[in-house]
């Protein structure tokens, strides 16, 4: 199973995450953020294999969820409705950078990406 | 000279519309609601996805309406605003509280178009959403002796973190303000320690028709 976590600080953003993700047998929804400080406590405790990460959000950014936290194994996802941290995102070693709004084609990308990863 | 300040007043609210329309569409707002729109359908609300559709175009038809009196009622004002706090209340959910108090008496106030809203927008986006846990927002109305005073207040600070364009946004609130009613319009902001910051408009009480 793929362990997963997904963090972003509006409620249908993750709402959709969790229908897209339901869709797959093989991931498990290890847990749920709405923000900064909540994700660091999340990924140290539940060590996801994957994580669905907003950008800007309230207390803490993605980015500084990475550094708090640490990406030992962990594949990353972005999603955010801004285009201008995708290089800063690459260089955290991102999975994958998606913008928002995503259609269902560009996120089974993302899905092949992280099966690819996370069954390496 | 009412010529030359009519037309200076009229640059004034093109300029307040550009501004508006320019937030309008900044990713943090139009990206994330359009995403908003498309988590709806996909969670099978259709008819709330329709309704913030409806929002989401409202909002720049409004903004965009060539009316020329660059005064509106504060009627229409709370009209538009309620357009962006409908699709604020579905993104955010339960971490935005928004209350108005305007009672009935003080709606057919005349009150520069658009001047609230970059108060309300800047209190949401940067006192309320950026705080875990979210937030409170409060816009309020009252008539003070010849006076109409209107206030927006939030949990938070709101001033840390506002980028340099709400400042630009201000700059010309307080213009307007000076043209439209001279030393008796004005615009503070203030912060009462880390926990609630408000910003009050104060300006000649004048209702009904140009």
């Amino acid at each position: 199973m793929i362990r997963t976590l997904i963090v972003d600080d509006e409620p249908l953003a993750r709402q959709t995450l969790r229908l897209l993700l339901a869709q797959e047998p093989d991931v498990e929804i290890a847990g749920e953020c709405a923000d900064g400080p909540a994700a660091i406590g999340a990924v140290r405790r539940l060590s996801p294999d994957l994580v669905f990460l907003d950008i800007r959000m309230p207390g803490a950014s993605g980015f500084d969820v990475l550094s708090a936290a640490g990406t030992h194994g962990l594949a990353v996802v972005f999603v955010t409705a801004y285009e201008e941290y995708a290089v800063q995102a690459f260089a955290a070693e991102a999975l994958d950078y998606l913008l928002k709004p995503f259609d269902d084609t560009r996120f089974r990308h993302t899905k092949g990406l992280a099966r690819n990863r996370t069954t390496e | 000279m009412a010529w030359v300040w009519g037309r200076e007043a009229r640059r004034q609210l093109v300029v307040a519309r550009l501004e508006s329309l320019q937030r309008q569409l900044q990713p943090h707002f139009f990206f994330n609601t359009l995403h908003a729109i498309a988590s709806l359908v996909r969670v099978g609300r259709g008819d709330d996805a329709v309704a913030m559709t409806a929002r989401l175009g409202g909002l720049p038809r409004e903004t965009l309406n060539d009316a020329r009196d660059p005064e509106t009622s504060l009627e229409q004002e709370l009209t538009l605003l309620e357009q962006y706090l409908e699709i604020q209340r579905v993104r955010f959910g339960e971490r935005l509280s928004v209350t108005v108090h305007v009672p009935a008496e003080v709606r057919r106030a005349r009150v520069p178009g658009l001047m609230l809203q970059p108060l309300v927008e800047n209190s949401l986006e940067h006192g309320v959403a950026t705080q875990p846990g979210g937030g409170w927002v409060e816009i309020a109305a009252r008539r003070d002796g010849c006076d109409l005073v209107l206030t927006v207040r939030n949990s938070g600070s709101s001033s840390s973190s506002s980028p340099p364009r709400n400042g630009v946004g201000l700059r010309n609130s307080r213009e307007r303000l000076r043209t439209l009613y001279g030393e008796r319009g004005t615009l503070t902001l203030e912060a009462s320690g880390e926990a609630v910051t408000s910003a009050t408009v104060r300006l000649e009480y004048r209702e009904g028709g140009a």
